[in-house]
């Protein structure tokens, strides 16, 4: 009853009913201007155009996981249906193969068109595809609070009908990010792929919405729609030419990603990095981070760069005999890069929205790295370590999306509540929203790789099988890339903790001396907010205590995957030993997270903070401690002037590393720094959009200068051309048949 | 792993060791300084830092009117963590409590430490006093520049020993019998100078930072507890104390491990004390001999370490076994 293809079904059809209500709508309002004014339309919009769309989200959210969980019928008569499911998987049905082999040879014979609806199930895709389902359901818990609270309309001034367009755009969002991880159509797939930019990018007007100067929109959210659409653009044209130079027989993608060669391997890597926010290419995820809402910057910044991450995992394991070498090098290097970059820019940004944006960079480096480890390894034979390095890179993808999903949904609800994001700005929010910062802390911990929590138990595995890799690889030049991949991980880590001690510190504690939150409004329960952020800190707690069952499902979906073929066997030794805490690797005496100490810590932790409680019970009858004000130096200053700001703390370090000189050497008054860089803080310089730009204003002369060669003005020159032309066409059209 | 209520006893006594050596080191340190300076008749003793910690926790705790509950909680937990830490390095057994039951990874070591670090700085923010951030900004600057390097330290243990657990670390014995072998050792050399190094930055001892200063505008991790009093400041001192003793015995085991290997016996591990006491006198001769660097010269001095563990984890790549 409950088979993967009707789930399947279903999901899509919620997806396309939430955009229902607001096509309505807004025919309603393009047929009578009084539908704005009306009474009843404006009780009800928020219930029926905003909660409807929701719920339609929520169901195909919890369709899509329980479908990626469920079996696949692939022998159920392909002429009545009009998915085609196929399966390249060893674990599913055998007639799935028959049928694919059976289709090969028709292929031939008569011409197939080359649009179909096929879908790739496999474990990968499944394993993303839940991921995705998963935070359809979050992000719609968090939205029904979000979207229909006070706050989000009165310190944005925001209209209720102006934000119908957000749940509807959310579904559709969704729905090109899960049938980009399923559908096996190359068209289809740059069509879902061209929706999902398009889609997202109509969050960046929200920003244009909450601005009280309407000359905002000019400047920042301008160009962060342009910079975003230039790249989702620049991404969907290298995969649409990567794909078509890979092969001109097929279609489909499974048969596609197994193929490649260099050039092609280079554009579509580069096409799925762009989506990645891999450096060089991670320039638009800040900007588009900074002007979305808080429902939709989550989904950015830990599920979209995700998809993009699903395309380099295909191109890296869609051969039986593995990539090149030089390719699994190629993404080692670039991750590493992707790390130092990111986590430079991370440390000197000051704003919380951006600062999380780049931490978003750094992990997709660290996820980099993983893979092409594992990439490396494969192609080397050193299989147990390649099983390691993958299911440390798809555990820390998914460790990822928890952790900082979590994060961006708490500066989601601080700046609904605030307005503001900068963290100088914010003070002692652990007043105002006690739970909210308690949870915002337990997901600090994990992004700064802390033990007993999610991102230590992935970014672990990561450290263990580079170390692996170096000490069994024979050869010179991939063990030198490895440890380059090492070192800079090393200095990922480091600088994460010393970023995030910083936001934590100045955002929670200290005295908030603005009366701008109204007691009501801090006072009141937001029921969606604290669930959807409750679930992600436990999900974060729990993969970080019982990692085992998080590698068991990771295992078993790569078991799923035929081109991991060479892996089955290492995967099972892994499934065996059927341990949800510790577990030692058979194979390469790796430990994978004994965990004894995390239960130790939490049991601490519980006895603490009921100790705690009840101090602070006792305190209030009768105060044991004497209490005091802090130390002000003796002056009258208030406290918060006198505490270190955000950038006293970051400018030791920006100020004395090798990379803040990259930064010196700046141009005044440039094309695009006076437009992009136009942020609040405009002490951060971008070192790569300078590269861009320069890039840029090349290109602008050379057109300009061929321009003027060829276009002259004089009639004599285009006579010239067209005789030249002629002459051409009448060479290849005799070539072509034969001068006889 | 064999398990026994011997075994069992001997490891909880060894955390109850290392949990009262701590301080003592403190006072070592001062004795000899005191010793090597000509300062012989001020007579202090060895077990002045415990009397100060028994004074500070008799002391009535005084805390800001601001702090929110992290102050309570927050040094307890963080001592935890640095015993939790303490757990895992053998200082007279081989069988510590980590590897008797929940783990001994030098990666666990180092996450566990951090997480006092970050407990320890969430307190020092809870009260935002003006030297206390300071401070803890400069302990976060000057750790995650000493984080990459201990990162590398461990990669070059563990690419000859193949696993980061400390037992398996400990136990690798190697075949040194021809000079070339020997010879093969000077990578780890340069690794265990380069964690000392590490350790003189990550302890805050003098190259780097002064302990005895008073001074708050120099302070790094005094700076960063200078709004704390009685039980809290003791807990951080005494887990600070704690935190120099484990660094110290991953040297002295290592040592230990590897002139076993070279006389192709098993040294005992009680030559740990010796080797502790010969850090301790060499620190104190780096202290007299070198002025304080500044504090914003850290990051840059910083990459000495770095280079040279860097170099080691070449050398021993490059070299083959």
């Amino acid at each position: 009853m409950f088979s993967f293809q009707y789930l399947f079904k279903f999901n899509i059809i919620c997806y396309f009913l939430a955009v229902l209500p607001v096509l309505i709508y807004s025919l309603m309002a393009m047929l009578s201007e009084s539908v704005q004014n009306n009474e009843f339309m404006k009780r009800h919009i928020g219930c029926l155009f905003i909660r409807l769309p929701l719920i339609f989200i929520l169901l195909a959210g919890f369709s899509g996981l329980f479908a990626s969980f469920q079996p696949l019928h692939v022998q159920c008569d392909h002429n009545t249906d009009f998915l085609i499911f196929s399966t390249p998987s060893a674990q599913d049905y055998v007639p799935a193969n028959e049928y694919l082999s059976g289709k090969e040879k028709n292929k031939k014979d008569e011409f197939s068109f080359p649009i179909e609806l096929k879908y790739w199930i496999d474990g990968i895709s499944r394993l993303f595809g839940a991921l995705i389902s998963f935070f359809a359901i979050i992000t719609a818990i968090f939205s029904f609070s979000y979207l229909s609270s006070e706050g989000i309309r009165k310190t944005k001034q925001i209209k209720m009908h102006q934000i119908t367009y957000i749940p509807a755009v959310f579904s559709l969002f969704l729905l090109a990010m899960t049938q980009i991880v399923y559908l096996d159509n190359m068209i289809l797939f740059i069509y879902c792929w061209e929706v999902m930019t398009l889609s997202s990018a109509a969050f960046a007007y929200f920003k244009h919405l909450s601005s009280t100067e309407k000359k905002d929109f000019s400047s920042t959210s301008r160009i962060t729609l342009t910079s975003y659409l230039i790249s989702g653009q620049v991404s969907t044209v290298l995969l649409l030419s990567g794909l078509m130079l890979t092969s001109p027989d097929t279609y489909t993608l499974s048969e596609l990603f197994g193929k490649q060669k260099t050039l092609s391997f280079v554009l579509l890597f580069c096409g799925f990095g762009i989506k990645a926010a891999m450096v060089p290419f991670h320039f638009w995820l800040p900007f588009i981070n900074y002007s979305s809402p808080g429902n939709a910057h989550a989904l950015h910044s830990s599920i979209m760069v995700k998809v993009g991450i699903y395309g380099i995992v295909r191109l890296l394991f869609s051969s039986h005999n593995g990539v090149a070498p030089w390719m699994a090098e190629l993404t080692i290097i670039f991750g590493a890069l992707t790390v130092l970059v990111g986590i430079q820019y991370a440390i000197v940004q000051h704003d919380l929205k951006k600062a999380l944006a780049y931490h978003t960079v750094e992990n997709i480096g660290i996820i980099l790295i993983g893979l092409g480890v594992a990439a490396l390894t494969m192609h080397y034979k050193l299989t147990a370590v390649s099983v390691i390095a993958l299911i440390a890179a798809l555990f820390h993808v998914i460790n990822h999306a928890f952790f900082k999903g979590l994060l961006l949904l708490i500066v989601g609800q601080i700046e609904m509540l605030k307005n503001k994001v900068h963290i100088d700005q914010l003070k002692g929010l652990f007043k105002i929203m006690p739970i909210a910062s308690i949870f915002f802390m337990i997901g600090a911990m994990s992004i700064s790789a802390i033990p007993p929590l999610n991102g230590f138990a992935s970014e672990w595995m990561t450290f263990q099988s580079l170390i692996a890799g170096i000490q069994q690889l024979n050869d010179q030049v991939p063990k030198i890339i490895l440890l380059i991949g090492f070192v800079f991980l090393a200095y990922g880590c480091a600088g994460t903790a010393l970023c995030f001690t910083k936001i934590c510190g100045l955002i929670f504690f200290g005295v908030d001396l603005e009366k701008t939150v109204t007691v009501k409004e801090t006072a009141k329960f937001f029921f969606g907010i604290v669930f959807s952020t409750a679930i992600l800190a436990f999900c974060c707690v729990l993969s970080g205590l019982f990692p085992g069952g998080f590698i068991q499902l990771i295992c078993m979906s790569m078991k799923n995957c035929l081109f991991l073929e060479p892996m089955f066997p290492f995967l099972d030794r892994i499934l065996e030993l059927n341990s949800w805490t510790g577990i030692i690797h058979p194979d390469t005496n790796i430990t994978i997270y004994p965990i004894g100490i995390g239960i130790l810590l939490v049991l601490v932790f519980f006895i603490f903070s009921v100790y705690s409680i009840l101090f602070f019970m006792k305190r209030k009858q009768k105060p044991v401690v004497k209490t005091v004000p802090v130390w002000n130096c003796g002056s009258d200053f208030e406290i918060n002037r006198m505490s270190a700001n955000a950038k006293q703390l970051s400018m030791i370090y920006s100020e004395n590393t090798f990379f803040s000189q990259l930064k010196a050497g700046k141009k005044e008054n440039s094309f695009l720094e006076s437009t992009l860089l136009k942020t609040p803080d405009k002490t951060i310089q971008e070192y790569f959009l300078n590269v861009y730009e320069y890039v840029l204003t090349i290109i602008q002369k050379c057109s300009s200068r061929i321009g003027k060669c060829i276009q002259n003005g004089d009639i004599r020159t285009y006579i010239v051309y067209i005789l030249i032309s002629l002459i051409l066409l009448c060479g290849i059209f005799g070539v072509r048949y034969g001068i006889q | 792993m064999e398990f026994s209520n011997i075994n069992l006893f001997l490891a909880i006594f060894q955390v109850i060791l290392i949990l009262i050596i701590g301080p003592l080191v403190n006072g070592l340190f001062a004795c000899t300084r005191q010793y090597l300076t000509g300062q012989r008749d001020i007579g202090t003793s060895v077990c002045q830092p415990w009397r100060n910690l028994f004074k500070l926790f008799k002391k009535k705790d005084q805390t800001s009117q601001l702090n929110k509950g992290f102050a309570i909680i927050g040094p307890l937990l963080s001592f935890i963590a640095i015993v939790l830490a303490a757990s895992m390095i053998p200082l007279f057994t081989y069988d510590t409590l980590g590897h008797l039951f929940w783990g001994d990874d030098l990666f666990l070591m180092l996450g566990l430490l951090l997480l006092s670090k970050f407990f320890q700085s969430m307190i020092s923010f809870d009260a935002p006093a003006c030297f206390s951030t300071m401070g803890t900004g400069r302990a976060m600057m000057v750790h995650s520049a000493t984080e990459p390097v201990f990162f590398l330290i461990i990669l070059g243990l563990a690419l000859i020993a193949g696993n980061t657990s400390i037992w398996t670390v400990l136990h690798f014995k190697e075949n040194l019998s021809t000079p070339t072998d020997i010879f093969m050792q000077i990578p780890y050399l340069f690794l265990l100078i380069s964690l000392y190094l590490n350790i003189l930055m990550e302890c805050g001892r003098i190259p780097y930072d002064n302990p005895a200063t008073h001074l708050e505008l120099t302070m790094i991790e005094k700076g960063a507890r200078i709004e704390r009093s009685g039980s809290d400041l003791a807990f951080a001192e005494w887990g600070e104390s704690i935190k120099i003793l484990i660094f110290m015995l991953l040297i002295s085991n290592v040592v230990i491990n590897k002139l076993s290997s070279l006389f192709q016996t098993d040294i005992s591990l009680l030559f740990n004390f010796i080797i502790i006491a010969v850090i301790i006198v060499l620190t104190v001769f780096v202290e007299l001999a070198m002025p304080r660097y500044r504090v914003g010269d850290l990051p840059r001095q910083s990459l000495a370490s770095m280079g040279l563990a860097l170099l080691a984890v070449c050398l021993i790549i490059i070299i083959p076994n």
